[in-house]
């Protein structure tokens, strides 16, 4: 209540301060610290650390025949107890994950096999993308829990509860991320708890609630009075590991703090030995303290489970409070905040893990979704000077992390969107932006109260959900929401058949050899998109219900509202809200693949439908002519052309209405539209595609046009995106747009952008993330021209496709770009 | 009630910024009277479309070949192997004989990958306000609208009365971008029509104007003068042409006449020289005659840029 009325106290004032452009609200730079906490970060490489395995494997022997929820509470417990902790030199923010910062720990309960396998065949160290270096001791500790685990992984048990004809699906179709021996790659991860909760309280608090609850209930006779006991006791346990936790890194600090002989060092060791015997123990007092404390939080979560995407939200906004009272007292100066941002910015960025070879994605990314803006809880603007301190961080620090994003409705402020379009030109790709005015609504289609509605935080990629609130699994079973469509189209149009293999995937549908209409091939791919919706209900829902029953959750529970309320874990249900998210991909391909049907086979009969199936199943064998006519005559998604628009919108429709009525134990589904990055692994186990697409070439990403088809600029793909239901894809829909810097030099660039942004979401647009083209792309674009036929360089009164230009221009544009990247 | 006057148009660019205020549609005309040897858009010039060929899109006649079965001039010849940037491999790419071709076009209806293309297309007002219309909110978010250019815009002079029109009409804003070299009787009609000139100067010299650019710079600058009367805003642009038109007295000069033009000048645009145009010429059998020269520095663009605004004048560069 109090942190509150100090929000509103100064909101005049900050309104005031963002509207006449403070001076020293200017950004300064990176902080020395950071500057030098960032140097040694770039200089460690990634690994691998097996102590957290370890100390589980045997801690899950030790604690055999408790139920799971107090057994998880406890082998977490010991892994804050005897896990190796270390200080770095001019760390403020202290906490580590693994041994060395930048390493991955190793989580066998949730899914192990494929490490080993790995380990042998794709070695960790030697990945083209993404290596980790691994030691032979590491091997070894390996390889030796890993009998242990055979049969007891929440992956083994879910592949072992899985339907025959489901577990066929998997086998047999191209359409799911999911492998035979791999559906639950990763612990859940894609939530974002309540930050507030934890600083505000404190673990003693909620371990006091927990109490509360528990005297209350008194003898647990009633029903499944036992489950909530166990349930609220894995709590107080769970609150207990964090502060002991906590204790351990104040008496290293402490311990350091004698053994420095920096002096300046030796207090800031003794300030952090205070401030973590201080929190997450009991409320934070000081922005120093509330950073601390949330960090801690962070990381611990990030121990208990492996899943991604686990998203601090709306860190602005809770930090504020603690932020605008220090400055207040005058204990804080801008620039100190400034600095303990950038700290937090470089700990996110040492979050890792690993994935399976084939998900990997390219800068270890960790999707922790940090999110500025937007409106508060009773619908007023929410930007304040934290907003930009975020921004800025982001913008200095330049590291991967955390994914920074932007909330923007109709009454954000102009400099918001100034300061936006400062870090867009960046080149960073970040912050991306979400549309408030399209997302509240959706939020409340999907049966959320206005005000949880308008305290959205993005989940992961794009997933939007009440942070603290929701419990929404927008990753869905294993990080692994991906659904892809052109893989439904390349069975509708083949007889249920694989184009590339000939075998039975689907089910049989008719070929397109047979088809007297359009309207056939449409059936037949509602169908195909029917049975695989289905089929991948029953694999989230039956990993989520081994999740409740071997991995519960009880630290998340701890920050998650409404757990120890209604006394039930999160993972079965305890969150005020449930759901679970899945991620359509390849919309743009199914329009355009449509599109090329209806013209070529049904409106002008160039080429028969048998004719074009042969000509898939040969990959345009001898048919560069066709294949090219049909990039060159067929309308694209993405250029604004209605009839392919609509076809595109409808695709992305069948999926969606279906997949809205799926119902899995928790709570409804909500379909979403984006890739992360498996439009590429998506696209290289399919065969050709009617739109031109050659058999194993990557999809479009997000509801992006596919690379080089969209020839008419930005405004036609902002106008073509604009033409799906972002309302019912409320677990988000991702649009890539690039362009090269030269298109935003100067206040006109500047300008348009904004103008362009605030069009496509006045449009109900949802979301949409600038890619300034950096040098590295422009080289990757001399060298792969056919990914960059759309990259327009734009001078003054003139503008020419990158890949048109003369070799010699080209070098001269790329040089003229990483001059304005030093400058 | 539908417009079906129709024009050569060279090419509809969305999304452009620095041609006028706002996000813009760049409506290109084909045709243009000047022969400036630095034209960055050479293929314009000619006052009928023109074969062009972009060897870098050919997929090759293993593939492909289809130009060759529909060219009765037998004027298209296979290539030695050359390796393909966009294939990733050897193939025998497609040349051009110009003494032979007749420019009929056929092959270009045959190229899909474009290799091969036309370098206008007939159009009616109606088609092109189709896609005007497209970014209709984005004009009405940045005071954006619709730009006629060139070539010269008013080589085709009745197309473009009624392209300006139409969308004055439909209460767009409206901005014609001109090298001022055509009679004012043309000029006259379009007059109500347009909300801004954007308005080339780039050699005053009389003789020299003649001798670079092929007309009197008298012409110009009448029409220039008649224009600002009638109190319809303008913006200059200058092209600054190293060793061309880059000299002080010459930039002097045009900074004095932009003085002269009074509440009509509504601000003064410098555009550097570039050479992102060089390749066109190839493309359409043309040689680039430019001397080589690098484009101005920024350093020099400032200096310029100075100098008109020791003048008073609102300048932006680009």
């Amino acid at each position: 209540m109090e942190n509150r009325k100090l929000t509103e106290g100064r909101a005049d004032m900050e309104n005031r301060k963002l509207t006449e452009g403070r001076a020293d609200m200017e950004n300064r730079g990176i902080s020395s610290r950071a500057k030098k906490l960032k140097d040694k970060y770039l200089a460690t490489p990634p690994g691998i650390c097996s102590e957290r395995a370890k100390i589980v494997t045997q801690a899950y022997q030790d604690y055999e025949s408790l139920p799971a929820i107090l057994r998880r509470a406890k082998v977490l417990k010991r892994v804050l107890e005897e896990m190796s902790i270390w200080i770095a030199n001019d760390e403020l923010i202290v906490g580590n994950q693994a041994k060395v910062a930048r390493y991955s720990p190793i989580f066998p309960e949730f899914s192990f096999e494929w490490i080993l396998g790995e380990m042998d065949e794709e070695p960790f160290e030697l990945c083209d993308t993404d290596p980790f270096l691994i030691d032979e001791e590491t091997k070894s500790d390996l390889r030796k829990i890993g009998p242990y685990w055979k049969g007891k992984t929440v992956n083994h048990l879910t592949i072992g509860r899985l339907p025959e004809e489901t577990a066929a699906s998997i086998a047999n179709s191209a359409v799911y991320n999911f492998t035979p021996s791999v559906v639950v790659a990763t612990g859940v991860g894609h939530y974002s708890p309540s930050y507030k909760k934890v600083i505000t309280k404190g673990f003693n608090g909620i371990r006091q609630d927990a109490l509360e609850k528990l005297k209350v209930m008194g003898i647990p006779a009633d029903g499944n009075e036992v489950d909530t006991y166990n349930f609220l006791k894995a709590v107080i346990i769970s609150c207990d590991a964090a502060v002991s936790f906590a204790q351990r890194y104040a008496d290293l600090a402490k311990q350091m703090a004698v053994e420095e002989s920096d002096s300046a060092r030796k207090t800031e060791l003794l300030k952090i030995a205070s401030i973590c015997e201080k929190v997450p123990a009991n409320p934070a007092t000081t922005f120093h303290e509330a950073c601390q404390a949330f960090w801690f939080f962070q990381l611990i979560l990030q121990l208990e489970s492996n899943g991604h995407s686990i998203s601090p939200g709306r860190f602005d906004q809770y930090m504020y409070p603690y932020y605008s009272k220090d400055l207040l007292t005058g204990q804080l100066a801008r620039e100190d905040a400034q600095e303990l941002v950038e700290c937090l910015w470089i700990k996110l960025s040492e979050i890792n893990k690993i994935v399976p070879f084939g998900v990997t994605a390219v800068e270890y990314p960790m999707f922790q979704n940090l999110i500025v803006g937007g409106q508060d809880r009773d619908g007023k603007d929410a930007t304040n000077d934290l907003s930009f301190i975020c921004l800025d961080a982001s913008q200095n620090v330049g590291l991967h992390q955390p994914s920074i994003s932007a909330r923007l409705w109709n009454g954000t402020p102009e400099v918001l969107w100034n300061k936006i379009v400062e870090v867009t030109k960046k080149g960073l790709g970040m912050p991306a932006l979400y549309n408030d005015e399209v997302i509240i609504p959706g939020l409340l289609n999907r049966g959320k109260s206005i005000e949880d509605a308008r305290d959205y935080a993005i989940v992961g990629c794009v997933e939007p959900g009440p942070q603290g609130y929701e419990y929404g699994w927008s990753g869905g079973a294993g990080d692994h929401p991906f659904f892809s469509l052109p893989a439904c189209l390349e069975y509708a149009i083949n007889d249920g058949k694989s184009l590339k293999t000939g075998m039975q995937a689907g089910p049989s549908t008719g070929s397109l050899a047979d088809f007297k209409s359009f309207e056939e091939v449409k059936k037949a791919y509602e169908k195909q998109v029917k049975y695989f919706v289905d089929h991948f209900a029953v694999i989230t829902n039956t990993a989520d219900l081994v999740n409740q029953d071997v991995a519960p959750l009880p630290f998340l529970s701890c920050g998650m509202e409404y757990c120890i309320e209604k006394g039930i874990d999160v993972s079965a249900g305890g969150a005020k809200y449930n759901a679970i998210g899945t991620a359509g991909v390849g919309v743009s391909n199914v329009g355009d693949s449509l599109m090329a049907i209806k013209k070529m086979v049904f409106d002008e009969k160039v080429v028969s439908g048998s004719e074009l199936l042969e000509i898939l199943k040969s990959d345009w064998s001898g048919q560069e002519v066709l294949r090219n006519r049909i990039i060159a005559e067929v309308p694209h998604y993405g250029n604004d052309e209605e009839e392919v628009d609509a076809i595109a919108a409808w695709a992305a429709e069948v999926y969606c209405k279906l997949t809205e009525k799926s119902v899995g134990p928790r709570g409804p589904y909500q379909p979403g539209l984006y890739p992360v990055n498996r439009h590429l692994i998506m696209g290289f186990v399919l065969g050709a595609s009617p739109d031109g697409r050659k058999a194993g070439d990557a999809l479009a990403d997000g509801i992006s046009p596919i690379h080089g088809r969209d020839l008419n600029g930005p405004t036609a793909v902002l106008n073509s995106a604009s033409k799906l239901d972002h309302l019912i894809n409320s677990n988000g829909t991702l649009l890539n747009l690039k362009f090269h810097p030269s298109a935003l030099e100067g206040e006109t660039g500047e300008t348009v952008l904004k103008a362009a942004l605030k069009g496509y979401f006045s449009q109900k647009g949802l979301h949409v993330q600038y890619n300034v083209v950096d040098s590295k792309r422009l080289r990757d674009a001399q060298k792969n021209p056919d990914k960059y036929k759309d990259l327009v360089v734009r001078v003054a009164g003139y503008s020419a496709f990158f890949v048109g230009l003369d070799p010699v221009l080209q070098e001269d544009i790329i040089t003229r770009t990483e001059i304005e990247e030093i400058g | 009630m539908k417009n079906e006057s129709s024009g050569l148009v060279f090419d509809i660019q969305r999304y452009t910024l620095h041609d006028g205020p706002g996000i813009r549609t760049m409506i290109f005309l084909q045709g243009c009277p000047l022969h400036c040897f630095w034209c960055h858009s050479p293929d314009s010039q000619s006052f009928v479309g023109q074969l062009a060929v972009m060897p870098i899109l050919c997929v090759g006649v293993e593939d492909c070949g289809e130009c060759l079965k529909v060219c009765k001039q037998k004027a298209l010849n296979k290539t030695k192997p050359t390796y393909s940037k966009i294939l990733k491999k050897d193939i025998t790419a497609i040349s051009l004989d110009r003494n032979l071709c007749s420019e009929c076009g056929d092959c270009a209806k045959v190229c899909y990958p474009k290799a091969l293309y036309f370098t206008s297309k007939s159009m009616c007002v109606d088609e092109v306000m189709k896609i005007v219309e497209k970014d209709r909110l984005y004009y009405e978010k940045t005071g954006g609208g619709i730009t006629i250019s060139g070539g010269e815009p008013m080589v085709q002079n009745l197309f473009a009365y009624e392209l300006l029109k139409e969308s004055k009409y439909r209460g767009l804003h409206t901005a014609l971008d001109t090298s001022g070299c055509v009679d004012w009787g043309k000029y006259e009609p379009l007059l109500p029509y347009v909300d801004l000139f954007l308005y080339d100067l780039k050699i005053i010299d009389d003789e020299k104007s003649s001798k670079f650019i092929g007309v009197s710079s008298s012409v110009i600058l009448h029409n220039l003068f008649n224009i600002a009367e009638k109190k319809i805003p303008i913006q200059i642009r200058v092209p600054v042409i190293p060793s061309i038109n880059d000299d002080d007295e010459n930039l002097k000069t045009i900074s004095r006449i932009c003085k002269k033009l009074g509440d009509s000048l509504d601000k003064v645009q410098l555009l550097p020289y570039h050479k992102l145009g060089t390749s066109k010429y190839e493309r359409i059998g043309l040689e680039y005659k430019m001397p080589p020269v690098d484009p101005p520095s920024k350093f020099e663009m400032q200096r310029i840029k100075n100098l008109f605004e020791r003048d008073g004048h609102n300048v932006i560069v680009g």
